[in-house]
């Protein structure tokens, strides 16, 4: 134990000492801070256009929790402006709410509310998937009904009254900050590979520079010396990922709610995947030019298939296939949905897969660590 | 109690022999010097002593432990100074050592006393709070011994210390490998100077290409490659000097003489220095200048592998 912490101790000060480690992790904060800010500023309610063809007590009340979210501002429009307001960006995006809309739901097969907006535009899946909730709901009570419509409306107001119904669906930060926060924390995703990487290298500054010899002519175990950084890579890497929070939240003026935490979850699992990686990186790298290259090479095209620059669905659809093997993928997905106001259980199986990523890779790095020190080339 | 044993070790890279069936033993309290050309097998053979690699074949006991069963015990004993300069550039000179002594288990004062003691010894005291990015080669070299030193190690090796450095500092650094040794550590010192080693060790093994050449003390290792002693005496004027009563001299097998210089070829156990220089002094020939050729370890290697140590 005292060996471990007094690796650390060093490993951190070696950390410190070098002007280029803080300026990785100044940036990796700073930047998509820095995206944040210019390119999403602004409003943060989207403005909807709404075209009502049911006019029914449904209707109206989905169009009403709606504005009541204060993150969507309705724009009643008539189904011929649709195409005009979108495009001019009068309107973020319109929806169109179908005749018979409430008769349907009724009968158990709710038609979909059609969303209009400039092609690409990704602050329709938020507002899609919100829409998608609530008709599910809807769907739901249905068919606990039987299709009885006294029976319906009785559930729907107890549903609509009861304290944790409509709120929990009501996402705390949904529209335009949304979006921002997931792309500028794709951004600090790759950096956070980049940082994580970084820190797995200094095993081979080590060798580079000669020291690993000398601490391994010392009674320390390779394993303690392998944890020390392993453990202090995971510390800094938590700090950061606590840090941008607590930035963008305070940027954003809003709140720490469980959402922040989810996405802390989510961030410190892909932490743990990404040092993982590092760490079989350099685990099959002979010295740190190889390692730099390698790293270069994994993880910025990685990211790009990954949809941490951009939305998945712009990609090629043979390409989104392939990002299923991206780790990066599972934890921009996980805060997508974390934004949408899916909940924990709503993403656990995207942690499980990060952290199934993170034992591959960190399995496969001790796999090369041990051959190579039966060989007796550790050194 | 042997410090180190060797026996029939040998060790591959590949299709490269590092070491082809070495035996050695060094005994307590030396300074035992492992001389050789570059790619001969010592830094190979250190690292082994270190438990640092594996070996194919043989074993090594050090401190009478065998080392593929107690490392840790072997390695907390041992010192090293590799030989490619192992510090961090970015510390003080003061927090590497600390940092390297306290890998062996030492902690408050007696580490901050012996951290200052290491410093002092290789003259960095001064420089203690300074980082070694900014340091002369002379001075990295003696933070590299610091480093090894502070946790007071039975065995020290040092692999090649002075390579590259001024002469004042090599010579700082020989001294204290003496002095080190007079503190009671065991010395072993690789390089490829003959000078050196002759001057600082007491016995001595010669390495060529992963195999033990000779091993002795100087004077076994030049007597291993010739019987004879050899004066040179330059005079004035070589009148009056008969070469047969010279050779008429005990021990004396041959005579040469050439403009003013006469060349003497003894042989090597027969002491006739005194009769050779009474001969001269009889005869009233002022003697100028007097040459005794000591065949020293370069001839010895340059006799066993027909190459010069350094190429
Ligand atoms: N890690 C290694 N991999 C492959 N060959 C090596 C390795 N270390 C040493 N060698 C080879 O083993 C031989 C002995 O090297 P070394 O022990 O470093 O010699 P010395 O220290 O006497 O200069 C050399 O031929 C060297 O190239
Ligand atoms: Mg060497």
């Amino acid at each position: 134990m005292r060996e471990l912490f007094l690796v650390m101790n060093n490993t951190v000060k070696l950390f410190f000492r070098r002007k280029g480690n803080i300026i990785l992790l100044i940036s990796g904060i700073i930047i998509p801070l820095f995206f944040l800010l210019f390119t999403y500023g602004g409003s943060g309610q989207l403005r909807i256009g709404v075209v009502d063809k049911d006019k029914s007590l449904i209707s109206a009340d989905l169009i009403n929790s709606l504005e009541k979210t204060d993150k969507f501002k309705v724009v009643f429009l008539k189904e011929d402006e649709i195409n005009d307001k979108v495009s001019k960006g009068k309107v973020d995006s319109a929806i169109v709410i179908p005749q018979r809309f409430e008769e349907e739901i009724l009968k158990g097969n709710p038609k979909d509310v059609e969303i209009v907006s400039i092609k690409g535009e990704e602050t329709t899946l938020f507002l899609k998937s919100y829409l998608d909730r609530k008709i599910n709901v809807l769907y739901n009570l249905s068919k606990a009904s039987e299709g009885n419509k006294e029976n319906f409306y009785k559930m729907y107001n107890l549903y609509k009254n009861s304290p944790f119904s409509l709120k929990t669906y009501i996402v705390e930060d949904i529209g335009k900050t949304a979006v921002a926060t997931t792309r500028s924390l794709g951004f600090f995703i790759m950096f956070l590979m980049f940082s994580t990487f970084n820190i797995s290298n200094f095993i081979l500054v080590e060798k580079r520079d000669k020291t690993f010899y000398r601490i391994f002519a010392s009674p320390l175990k390779s394993r303690t010396y392998l944890a020390s950084n392993f453990l202090v890579n995971l510390i800094l890497t938590v700090f950061q990922i606590a840090f941008i929070l607590a930035l963008i939240t305070f940027i954003l003026n809003l709140s720490f709610t469980k959402a922040t935490f989810d996405v802390f979850l989510v961030l410190v699992s892909f932490g743990i995947t990404s040092i993982g990686l590092s760490s079989m990186i350099v685990a099959f790298s002979p010295s740190t030019s190889y390692s730099n290259v390698l790293s270069t090479l994994i993880i910025t095209p990685t990211c790009m298939l990954g949809g941490t620059f951009w939305p998945l669905y712009l990609m090629p659809k043979s390409f989104q296939k392939l990002s299923d093997f991206i780790p990066q993928k599972w934890a921009i997905d996980a805060i997508e949905k974390i934004q949408m106001g899916g909940s924990l259980s709503d993403v656990y199986m995207n942690i499980i897969i990060l952290l199934a990523f993170a034992l591959t890779f960190i399995l496969l790095g001790i796999y090369k660590i041990k051959t190579s020190e039966k060989m007796g080339d550790f050194i | 109690m042997k410090i180190v044993r060797m026996k029939d070790l040998t060790k591959r890279f590949g299709n490269i022999i590092a070491l082809d069936n070495v035996n050695l033993e060094i005994e307590e309290g030396e300074i035992y010097g492992l001389l050789g050309p570059n790619g001969a097998g010592k830094t190979t053979a250190i690292s082994i002593i270190c438990g640092l690699i594996s070996f194919d074949r043989g074993e090594v006991y050090v401190f009478d432990k065998d080392i593929r069963k107690d490392a840790e015990f072997i390695k907390k004993n041992i010192g090293i100074v590799p030989q490619d300069v192992a510090i961090y550039g970015d510390l003080t000179a003061y927090e590497n050592v600390k940092f390297f002594a306290s890998l062996y288990g030492l902690k408050g004062k007696e580490l901050k006393e012996n951290v200052e003691m290491a410093l002092e010894f290789v003259g960095l005291s001064d420089k203690a709070k300074e980082v070694p990015n900014k340091f002369s080669g002379g001075m990295k070299r003696r933070l590299n011994i610091a480093c090894a030193i502070a946790h007071r190690p039975k065995l020290i090796i040092m692999d090649e210390p002075t390579v590259g450095i001024d002469p004042q500092s090599r010579n700082h650094i020989l001294e204290s490998v003496k002095k080190l040794n007079e503190m009671g550590s065991t010395i072993i010192y690789t390089s490829h100077y003959m000078e050196e080693v002759e001057a600082i060790c007491t016995r001595i093994s010669i390495m060529d290409h992963g195999k033990v050449i000779a091993e002795g003390t100087k004077e076994e290792l030049t007597s291993m490659v010739t019987d004879v002693n050899t004066v040179y005496i330059e005079i004035g004027s070589i009148d009056g000097i008969k070469e047969e009563e010279l050779k008429g001299i005990k021990g004396v097998k041959d005579v040469e003489i050439k403009d003013s210089t006469i060349k003497i070829t003894s042989l090597k156990d027969v002491s006739n220095f005194d009769d050779i220089i009474h001969y001269f002094i009889s005869k009233n020939i002022p003697i100028r200048n007097l040459r005794n050729e000591i065949p020293d370890l370069e001839t010895v290697f340059l006799t066993l592998t027909g190459r010069k140590l350094r190429d």
